[in-house]
């Protein structure tokens, strides 16, 4: 190379490895990243049918203006309701809407539909696979709703709206929500940026978004909700070790330089810290090390007991691989890596580990009524626990369309977000807003590896605290 | 702290191996190829399907390596030619840095493919010697970390005994030197750099598949150890074999010792990427000049 060009390339492969070392996260994890706010439930769509059906209503109970209360009406007839396949209804909120326009003057509402967007990174790199599961799970809901009359008589649209993945097509995506006549705007996910492009651009819009699975977070934002935050997800983990695992001796964290599990790190040590627990080492990783023998041999140095892992699923395969390899064999708990196409194949490194989840297992009530009605409505070719997620999360945007009332108002959609409290549809992790919150407390699942599939078995109901 | 420099120095080897491919591409056609990593992924993804099934999740069958090694060789191979036919031959004329970033772009297009075809998952995989391994220095040493290192000594005599002993390794050398004077005295240099590319799209294959067992593999898993075979192929010299390989076994070892006892989490990375530039510009020929 000539002496002109070698300190390019030099300074171009340096500067790679410090964007990487200082870094925005790669997502590795498959579904897991795309799983991570999922959560969410809705409060039984039988709950939500009969709100419809009996929700020609009017404004009687609606005036309620911060939705934790529901007033007489159609409102109410969709609380209470359980969920098909047992998972528990949504305990009852559902609320008034705040507004009481007439529906005809709100964007995305007619009296025969109402729009709503659902964004994800449908030309990223994750595009096939976001593409399958929106369209095998969230499809199975809108089938579903709309067969039954959908929310309060009107028929739910649903419009795709593609982030890309990047900053831009964040920017890109709310533009087209701002002018697609969606009433509700839903982020599954958004890789590089996207997610959060796309929070900031419609919260200076004034349409509200509520973002599972957000990358970051800003006080500023006044429409934006968050479902799944990070750091909300890892609490539970601490009382979880002490108290599911039996150990409250020695912990350790090891975890990824990323900006998620840097927010779930942060999340856990405070909890472990609040319960009084020992934290006596950590350890931070780069995506995809090559080699955790390091890291690990410091942890064992250290004689910790139990590691929590807050990695992806690469990170955690490496990391318990090297730690064997060592002759080191602590407790490990851990949250966004648990899925189950990874443990199908590392059954033999998982096995007996207790972890924490933010969607059920196979073995739920709720995934056996999502796999029914997959089947029923024709998307039953793929059927994962990553396509019950995304089926959850059509549940929980309809819990929040249901709370909007039978005369649904964007002024009054902030509060309907904020009136779904205790809400499990026994799918997704447990939520729980309330008024003026906009980062909700959330509740994971215990889970265990593994069942004879080789997927994570749940072992107890989603919890904040154990 | 023993064990760390035996696990450094394995990972080392990883690095090495990978130094010593783009270091075979880079002599003939002073290309950096950055999408040599991902040519060695495609071709391990597409051995994983013939060995072990399309599922990423379960192993359908074993099939073995008879096949499926060989063909996963020969697509590396047929990944490089490619590459040398659309990117390098094309450009030669051109500045060395429209070759590269042309090579950046090839990359994005392997990742792009590849997660279509097989998603982001980690794909299971099995590794091509099995065993429990041995035991050193508090460290259980896996087969398939042995493996690597008795190829990675095999590739490197072969590749040595190619370019002194043979005619073709001769003509190799020559349009390392000089492609003008190489193509002035009749040396087809077009031919040159087209086995050049394949045998370096080859040894990527093997290399991913090699290191695979190793790692939790998904279509992502070559991009970052490539990054670091990058800088121990600058670090070593670019235009030496050896040069790179030693110097991609000091990175692993080096990376290692500074996770070990960085007192500050999460700066290995940093102290690394600031100690090659370091390194760079104390001497800006590499550790070892290229002896042709």
């Amino acid at each position: 190379m000539s002496g002109r060009g070698r300190p390019f390339v030099v300074m171009a492969i340096v500067g790679v490895m410090l964007l990487v070392a200082c870094s925005v996260r790669t997502p590795r994890d498959g579904f897991t990243a795309a799983r991570r706010g999922e959560l969410a439930n809705q409060a039984g769509t039988a709950g939500e049918q009969a709100g419809v059906q009996g929700g020609t209503a009017t404004a009687s109970g609606q005036a309620s203006t911060n939705g934790g209360v529901n007033g007489a009406g159609g409102a109410t007839s969709g609380a209470g309701g359980t969920s098909a396949g047992g998972s528990s209804g949504v305990g009852g909120p559902t609320g008034g809407s705040a507004g009481a326009t007439s529906s005809g003057s709100t964007v995305g509402v007619t009296k025969d539909t109402i729009t709503i967007s659902a964004m994800a990174g449908f030309s990223g790199n994750y595009g096939a696979i976001l593409t399958t599961i929106y369209d095998r799970g969230f499809g199975t809901w809108v089938d579903d709703v709309n067969a039954h009359g959908g929310i309060y008589g009107r028929k739910v649209v649903a419009k795709k709206v593609d982030n890309q993945d990047t900053v831009e097509g964040g920017v890109s995506a709310c533009k087209t929500i701002q002018n697609n006549g969606s009433y509700l705007a839903v982020s599954i996910v958004g890789f590089g940026g996207a997610d959060v492009s796309s929070a900031d651009c419609l919260d200076r819009a004034g349409i509200p978004d509520l973002g599972l699975n957000l990358s970051g977070w800003s006080n500023r934002w006044a429409r934006v909700y968050s479902a799944g935050d990070a750091g909300k997800q890892a609490k539970p983990m601490a009382s979880y070790i002490r108290d599911v695992i039996g150990d409250n001796g020695r912990i350790g964290i090891i975890h990824t330089n990323d900006p998620v599990n840097n927010a779930s790190r942060a999340g856990l040590a405070d909890e472990l810290h609040r319960l009084g627990m020992n934290l006596v080492h950590e350890e931070t990783v780069s995506v995809n090390q090559a080699s955790y023998v390091a890291p690990m041999t410091n942890m064992k140095n250290a004689r910790v007991t139990t590691v929590a892992l807050i990695e992806n699923t690469n990170e955690v395969i490496g990391t318990i691989r090297d730690a064997k390899s060592i002759g080191y064999n602590p407790h490990y708990s851990g949250n966004f890596w648990v899925t189950d196409e990874s443990s199908s194949g590392e059954r033999a490194l998982y096995d007996g580990i207790k972890a924490l989840r933010n969607y059920s297992s196979t073995n739920s009530p709720g995934y056996a009524d999502y796999v029914a009605k997959a089947k029923k409505y024709g998307h039953g070719d793929v059927i994962t626990t990553g396509t019950a997620a995304l089926y959850g999360i059509g549940l929980l945007a309809g819990q929040v369309l249901q709370n909007a009332g039978p005369n649904p108002t964007t002024a009054g959609l902030p509060g309907a977000i904020e009136s779904i409290v205790n809400y499990n549809n026994g799918l997704t992790m447990t939520l729980s807003f309330g008024k003026g919150v906009k980062v909700a407390e959330v509740g994971m699942w215990p889970i265990q590896c593994c069942n004879s599939d080789n997927t994570w078995r749940g072992i107890g109901d989603p919890k904040t605290f154990f | 702290m023993p064990t760390v420099v035996l696990n450094g120095a394995f990972v080392g080897l990883v690095y090495g191996l990978l130094a010593v491919g783009l270091v075979v591409t880079y002599r003939t056609s002073r290309i950096i190829n950055f999408a040599y990593g991902e040519t060695g992924m495609l071709a391990a993804f597409f051995y994983f399907d013939m060995r072990l099934g399309r599922s990423t999740s379960t192993i359908q069958h074993d099939h073995g390596i008879g096949l499926a090694l060989p063909a996963a060789l020969l697509i590396g191979a047929l990944i490089g030619l490619a590459m040398e036919w659309t990117i390098a031959r094309p450009l030669r004329s051109n500045p060395t840095l429209n070759g590269m970033v042309a090579t950046i772009g090839a990359s994005l297009l392997f990742l792009t493919v590849a997660t279509h075809r097989w998603g982001i998952q980690v794909r299971l995989t099995r590794p091509l010697v099995e065993g429990s391994g041995v035991r050193a220095a508090g460290l259980t040493i896996s087969p398939s970390q042995l493996l690597i290192g008795g190829c990675a000594l095999a590739i490197l005599a072969a590749l040595a005994a190619l370019y002194r002993f043979t005619s073709l390794g001769l003509r190799f050398r020559a349009t390392a030197l000089n492609p003008y004077g190489a193509a002035l005295s009749g040396i087809n240099t077009n031919a040159t750099s087209m086995a050049t590319w394949a045998i370096a799209g080859a040894l990527s294959a093997l290399s991913a598949i090699l290191i695979a067992p190793l790692v939790a593999p998904n279509v992502f898993f070559m991009t970052l150890l490539a990054l670091r075979a990058f800088a121990a192929a600058l670090v070593g010299g670019l235009t030496s074999i050896w040069g790179g390989f030693l110097a991609g076994v000091l990175l692993g070892v080096f990376e290692g010792v500074v996770a070990y006892k960085s007192p500050i989490a999460g700066v290995t990375d940093v102290i690394v990427a600031v100690s090659i530039i370091v390194l760079v510009v104390a001497r800006p020929g590499g550790l070892v000049r290229a002896q042709y």
